[in-house]
């Protein structure tokens, strides 16, 4: 393809504003400490390590809202303060459902050679940004690790679907999670 | 927990989410007050105001609680997505938020020609209602069969507890097993929030604790994004709730899964200082889908609070207060040293007075109340009886004039290290810390709404979008008078009211008897949008002006014949206007 024609394929995609799937992030060519990154789900208690691929069910927050744990592992980092830089948007037509900007403390790596968090992030997904549908769509979930002074180290991306509980909780995710 | 048992007792005031409770709207000023009614009854939420702070995952949330009840009768119900941290806030914190941010509507006045009633050419000045000249703004265990209790401890005047939502049932049973009230219809919304890993935060006031005593307060707890249970408060609310939000971050705030609202600013009643500013807005968000929208009423520099609640040497210091052993010394100590406050009897008509806060009021009324002598003395002379706020307020006076009354004043009672602690705790520490959000985040937004309790059926969040341009809280019009060669009678001379948003209004006749006849009937709606986390907003209706700045086509107006006949006038009569200046000019030169 030449170059004029990347060009119209990329006009044409951002005219269209969908479609579009931003390739991993990669560190910067200057970034003297680069990291690989590993993105994984968790058990509905936030706890484990799981596979974030695939058709995920959402999990319900305190303030009537739902989420989906994401957890990761960094490789090639110290125990060291960065910024995390999350966003999801959706497969479709790229549209963005959630976008956070966090600082996390990185432990030192394990006999595994990484080190996970602790914790698992609830990237929000309902309420639903207005007017769309987040419920059964496949999003694309990318995340960023970054010097504390903004370079990029590393990062990583994920896609799933998020559903509904199919429990009690049915009928109010439904209601808030399709815009 | 039955509704006998209710009624009987304890209740009447659950505040789902944070409220300002009436029952009158009368009595919905500063204080929000109202009388808790029969339990059986919806409790009368009359607004909400709530500052949210977002940074790591984390939202502190700065929550008003406003009541006049019974202190026995008030109760306050949060869901919370964790077990949150909590502190004192103050009411300062909104009345300057609410004056530093307030929407300000303002008509200024200019003349095109010869006007004899032109203030400049007369040496006159107008009041804003016969004509003047801009008319100024108004300016937070086990439930397997066991208790779902986590945390009970006490804050300040409030006892309150931390409560598992696992379970309904369980979590109900306490708050009436501990005089916690919910009201009637809470166990059909309470629903959505009930699920394991959720908590409740329920606070009463302490046995002893006056309504006097409630004071805002601050939560900490992680979450992705703020968000307001809306859906609980449905069973507390009244119509046509207000809900307003601050929100401080790094970038402009949005309502996430609600629509926005520009409203039409020719819908205002400029003459007025935007008077009708409630009553459009309410009208603007109706027009929204399911009426879920907001309008941004301020957004930009969050400096407008810095050094508001913490400027330097504020409050002086807690051991020379705790040294001031004399009574009145010690009031004027805090008199001169910024205890006393700007406080605003309603968001939308400031009533600026300087005066303790309610909470450092019911503070001192323990330690230092009116003298009974006195009152007595008043009640002698035909006076009212003093208000605590008045006594303090004037207190030096009173002790110059009424010096018997103030032998043996206040008794053993007065323990001023007892009583500066206090102050310094429920006061000064809540204030400044405060104050310290606003140096600390870059930008503050002002999001507000109303609601109807049949259509508080989804819960707002709200999130940022570094890409938005700021929003003034200021706003201008201007009404142009032609007085060609010579006018002397406003009330007949053509005038063009011109708006912030281009906006015109021609009245070819004049006036009439008022500087301006009230806005036309019409659209409220500027722009119906949807906001994102990122990008320009995406719009859902636009009205602009017509002829993009021509004449209030789209507007019921009264003029509106003549609206449209003239439109073209008010260029001709400018053109007119400026030849006649030219020609008066010419024997000068």
């Amino acid at each position: 393809m030449t170059a004029r024609a990347w060009l119209s394929a990329a006009v044409l995609a951002i005219g269209c504003g969908g479609g579009v799937t931003p390739p991993p992030p990669l560190p910067d060519a200057s970034s003297p400490y680069p990291v690989e990154v590993a993105l994984g789900g968790a058990n509905t208690d936030g706890s484990g390590f799981t596979t974030l691929a695939g058709d995920i069910t959402m999990v319900s927050g305190g303030q009537g809202g739902f989420h989906v744990w994401v957890k990761y592992r960094v490789t090639g980092a110290g125990a060291e303060r960065v910024l995390l830089n999350y966003n999801a948007r959706r497969v479709s037509d790229g549209r963005l459902i959630l976008k956070n900007n966090i600082s996390a403390e990185l432990g030192a790596p394990g006999s595994e050679g990484y080190w996970e968090s602790p914790v698992a992030i609830p990237a929000f997904m309902c309420p639903s940004p207005i007017a769309v549908v987040v419920q059964d769509q496949p999003l694309e979930f990318q995340l960023e690790v970054r010097d504390t002074d903004g370079a990029l180290r590393g990062g990583a991306t994920a896609t799933f679907t998020p559903l509904c509980p199919t429990d009690a909780q049915s009928t109010h995710c439904v209601a808030i999670c399709n815009g | 927990m039955t509704s006998s048992k209710l009624g009987r007792g304890l209740v009447v005031a659950v505040v789902l989410v944070l409220p300002l409770l009436a029952v009158d709207s009368r009595d919905a000023n500063a204080c929000g007050c109202f009388t808790p009614p029969d339990p059986s009854v919806p409790i009368v939420q009359a607004g909400e105001r709530i500052l949210f702070a977002m940074e790591n995952g984390v939202v502190t949330a700065h929550i008003q609680i406003q009541y006049a009840g019974d202190a026995k009768d008030f109760g306050w119900l949060l869901p919370l997505p964790s077990v949150p941290e909590m502190e004192l806030g103050t009411d300062e914190l909104f009345a300057a938020l609410t004056t530093n941010t307030q929407p300000k509507y303002r008509l200024v006045q200019k003349y095109d020609g010869n006007c004899g009633f032109n203030p400049a050419n007369r040496g006159g000045v107008l009041s804003p209602t016969a004509g003047g000249t801009g008319a100024g703004g108004n300016g937070a265990a086990d439930s397997a069969g066991g208790s779902p209790l986590v945390i009970q401890a006490s804050v300040g005047p409030y006892d309150y507890a931390v409560l598992k939502a696992d379970s309904q049932d369980d979590m109900l049973k306490w708050l009436a097993d501990n005089r916690y009230f919910v009201p009637a219809g809470t166990d059909q919304t309470v629903g959505a929030y009930i699920r394991p890993g959720a908590f409740f935060l329920a606070l009463k006031l302490q046995s002893g604790k006056s309504a006097g005593d409630l004071q805002p307060v601050v939560l900490r707890y992680p979450a992705d994004v703020p968000t307001i249970p809306i859906v609980l408060t449905s069973v507390a609310a009244q119509p046509n709730m207000g809900i307003q939000v601050w929100m401080l971050g790094t970038g402009r705030a949005i309502p996430r899964n609600y629509y926005h609202t520009v409203i039409n600013d020719m819908a205002i009643d400029w003459n007025a200082s935007g008077a009708n500013y409630n009553d459009v807005i309410i009208q603007a968000v109706g027009e929204a889908p399911q009426k879920h929208s907001f309008v941004t009423e301020y957004a930009g520099d969050a400096a407008v609070m810095r050094q508001v609640l913490n400027r330097p040497g504020r409050f002086g210091t807690q051991t020379t207060l705790a040294a001031t052993t004399d009574p009145v010394a010690f009031i004027q100590y805090l008199q001169n040293n910024g205890f006393g406050v700007l406080l605003s009897a309603s968001q939308f008509q400031p009533q600026i007075s300087f005066t303790f806060t309610g909470q450092l009021l019911a503070i001192l009324e323990r330690y230092l109340p009116v003298p009974a002598a006195l009152q007595q003395m008043l009640a002698a002379q035909g006076q009212v009886a003093l208000t605590t706020a008045q006594f303090y307020q004037s207190i030096t006076y009173y002790q110059q004039t009424y010096p018997t009354a103030f032998t043996g004043w206040p008794g053993a009672t007065f323990n001023p290290s007892a009583a500066a602690q206090e102050i310094f705790d429920r006061i000064v520490k809540p204030t400044l810390d405060a104050g310290a959000l606003f140096d600390k985040y870059p930008k503050l937004t002002r999001l507000y709404t109303t609601l109807s309790p049949l259509d508080m059926n989804k819960d707002p969040a709200f999130s940022f979008n570094q890409d938005l341009p700021n929003v003034s809280n200021v706003h201008e019009a201007s009404l142009t008078y032609y007085c060609g060669a010579g006018s002397a009678d406003r009330a007949t001379t053509p005038a063009l009211l011109l708006t912030e948003q281009g906006w015109t209004r021609y009245f070819a006749t004049g006036t009439g008897s008022s500087v301006l006849p009230p806005p036309p009937i019409g659209l409220a709606v500027r722009r119906l949008e949807m906001l994102r986390e990122e990008g320009a907003p995406e719009v859902v209706t636009d009205n602009p002006p017509a002829g993009g700045g021509g004449c209030a086509c789209s507007l019921a107006d009264t003029n509106r014949t003549a609206t449209l006949a003239m439109a073209g006038a008010a260029l001709a009569l400018a053109m007119l206007s400026a030849l006649s200046r030219m020609r008066r000019r010419r024997p000068t030169r």
